[in-house]
């Protein structure tokens, strides 16, 4: 492990690096163009058309406004986790020339991808936003837990995105495998169902300790679409997973990085 | 950093350096590689022991040229230097700003322009993008890209991509530069460029290490020469003393073919 002090100052003293690389890859991509972010909303968008033809397949009809704005809610923030866990798992080998070339915090690379898949979110939560109020939805005090959700989501999906990019630098198939990992992932989160439906499991108690994301996606989704409010085992389950996650990702890739010059 | 007295001059100071790191024996490093070699109650990745014991110093205004046959830890060298490989054991002590050009240089991602490309090296690298804005005419005339700067680098040729690269690591003032294989690419103009250029670095009172297999460019442009082979500091001393021990160590003579530049 480096001097982890001098690590952050590193790291603050390339800010700017992740801001302009950010920046240029969302230019490249054309994700900083009106176009470009629609079209980054429509594909978690269609998902949430074909989950709710499936549900309403299953369920024999219409599962209710708050069910329809529950799933809406529920993608938005899982594209944005599958974004941190796919595009993560390249950030460090896409950088190839620049790791065999300069030495710089390693962990800045997905960082970098944190910070472009938040991007691309923030745009979906405007779309979910015109479905609440076109749907006249009320708008509930407390779906300001949705912030601190958020924060937690996003300290996973970095902590993910860092174990993600290390195991790719080891295991090049750890890109392939990740769809199926987050798939099942997401549906062993309350997306396509609502916390207290999940039958399996304990009545998934078992689930909301043991999938690191199920407790975060609960309150997001459930404090703005039904105005829920959580128990403390709930928010402390949340608060649990998303530190681990992250001190165990930037363990993971800061313990390793001395090696990555050797591997790409 | 030590303020010993015998460092004042030393820009680099290396000392009983060995470097091991592991590196895969399997065709492709993947989950299903690594299955199929714990079958077989096979090891996927082997330790190479890279450098042994080296040690040496460099001072001020020295131009070091490190060569060997493949394998010998050139590469490994520059990148434990470079600070991309830490120490297995021994220390390497750095007094100043690192620039260098290895591998590829610049050029990280492939789709965005050359000029994208330049800035997110040298913020990485630490730069502010003031310093990068100062140099950037500077970096673009040396290395004729005019035309091409604005472009995605995958438009690029091969040479192209080693004179932005070379451009860049000699633009940025630093005050140690290391240059990989990079003074072989190129065309005939620029690398007397290339060549003016380090001569003018040197002059500077900079610090350049330089690794190449072209050992009339060796002869041509360093003050000193180090040998290794596996691992090993084999010699140092003047180019001509040691490109000559090389070259009979490999048995072939001052050929031709070892003097050229390829």
């Amino acid at each position: 492990m480096p001097d982890l002090r001098q690590y952050f100052r590193d790291i603050r003293h390339r800010k700017e690096f992740v801001l302009e690389l950010s920046r240029a890859e969302r230019a490249e991509e054309h994700l900083d163009t009106v176009f470009g972010q629609l079209w980054s909303v429509l594909s978690p968008l269609l998902s949430a058309g074909v989950y709710y033809l499936f549900v309403f397949v299953v369920q024999g009809g219409h599962q209710g406004t708050e069910f329809f704005l529950h799933l809406v809610a529920g993608i938005f923030i899982f594209e944005f986790v599958s974004t941190a866990g796919t595009r993560g798992s390249t950030s460090i080998v896409r950088a190839g020339a620049l790791i065999n070339n300069t030495s710089f915090p390693r962990v800045l690379l997905p960082f970098t991808d944190i910070l472009t898949a938040f991007r691309v979110f923030l745009p979906a939560m405007f779309i979910y936003a015109i479905f609440h109020f076109a749907l006249k939805m009320p708008v509930h005090f407390a779906a300001l837990q949705a912030i601190p959700a958020l924060v937690l989501i996003v300290m996973f999906g970095s902590g993910l995105a860092m174990f993600a990019s290390t195991a790719q630098v080891y295991f090049r198939d750890t890109q392939a495998l990740m769809p199926f990992v987050l798939r099942l992932v997401m549906f062993l989160s309350p997306v396509l169902y609502f916390p207290e439906q999940a039958k399996a499991l304990l009545d998934g108690r078992f689930l909301a300790i043991f999938n690191p994301v199920f407790c975060m996606v609960q309150i997001f989704s459930g404090s703005i679409v039904r105005g829920d409010t959580f128990d403390l085992w709930t928010w402390l389950l949340a608060i649990f997973w998303a530190t681990t996650t992250l001190i165990g990702g930037f363990w993971f890739l800061v313990s390793r990085e001395g090696e990555f010059a050797a591997r790409i | 950093m030590s303020s010993l007295p015998e460092f004042n001059e030393l820009t680099v100071a290396v000392r009983n350096l060995n470097l091991n790191y592991k590196t895969n024996i399997t065709k492709k490093p993947n989950f299903k590689e690594a299955l199929l070699h714990f079958g077989r109650g096979e090891k996927t990745a082997v330790t190479v022991e890279a450098l042994k014991n080296v040690s040496f110093d460099v001072h001020k205004g020295t131009v070091l040229g490190i060569i060997g046959a493949n394998g010998a830890g050139k590469s490994t060298l520059m990148k434990a230097i470079a600070g991309l490989l830490p120490p297995t054991t021994g220390e390497i002590e750095i007094r100043g700003k690192v620039s260098a050009m290895l591998s590829l240089g610049v050029g990280f991602n492939p789709n965005l322009s050359g000029k994208e490309n330049v800035l997110l090296g040298g913020l990485a690298a630490g730069l502010s993008r003031a310093d990068i804005d100062d140099s950037f005419s500077r970096i673009v005339d040396f290395a004729e890209l005019h035309d091409h700067i604005e472009m995605p680098m995958r438009t690029y040729s091969a040479g192209m991509y080693s004179r932005l690269g070379f451009a860049v690591a000699t633009t940025i003032n630093p005050e140690i530069l290391l240059i990989d294989e990079a003074l072989s690419t190129g065309d005939a103009s620029f690398k007397e460029k290339s060549a003016a250029r380090i001569s003018e670095l040197a002059n500077q009172a900079k610090t350049l290490i330089v690794v190449s297999h072209a050992l009339a460019t060796i002869q041509e442009l360093c003050t000193e020469v180090i040998w290794l082979d596996h691992g090993n500091l084999i010699q140092r001393g003047s180019p001509n003393e040691v490109t000559a021990a090389y070259t009979k160590f490999l048995n072939v003579g001052a050929a031709a073919i070892t003097m050229e530049d390829f």
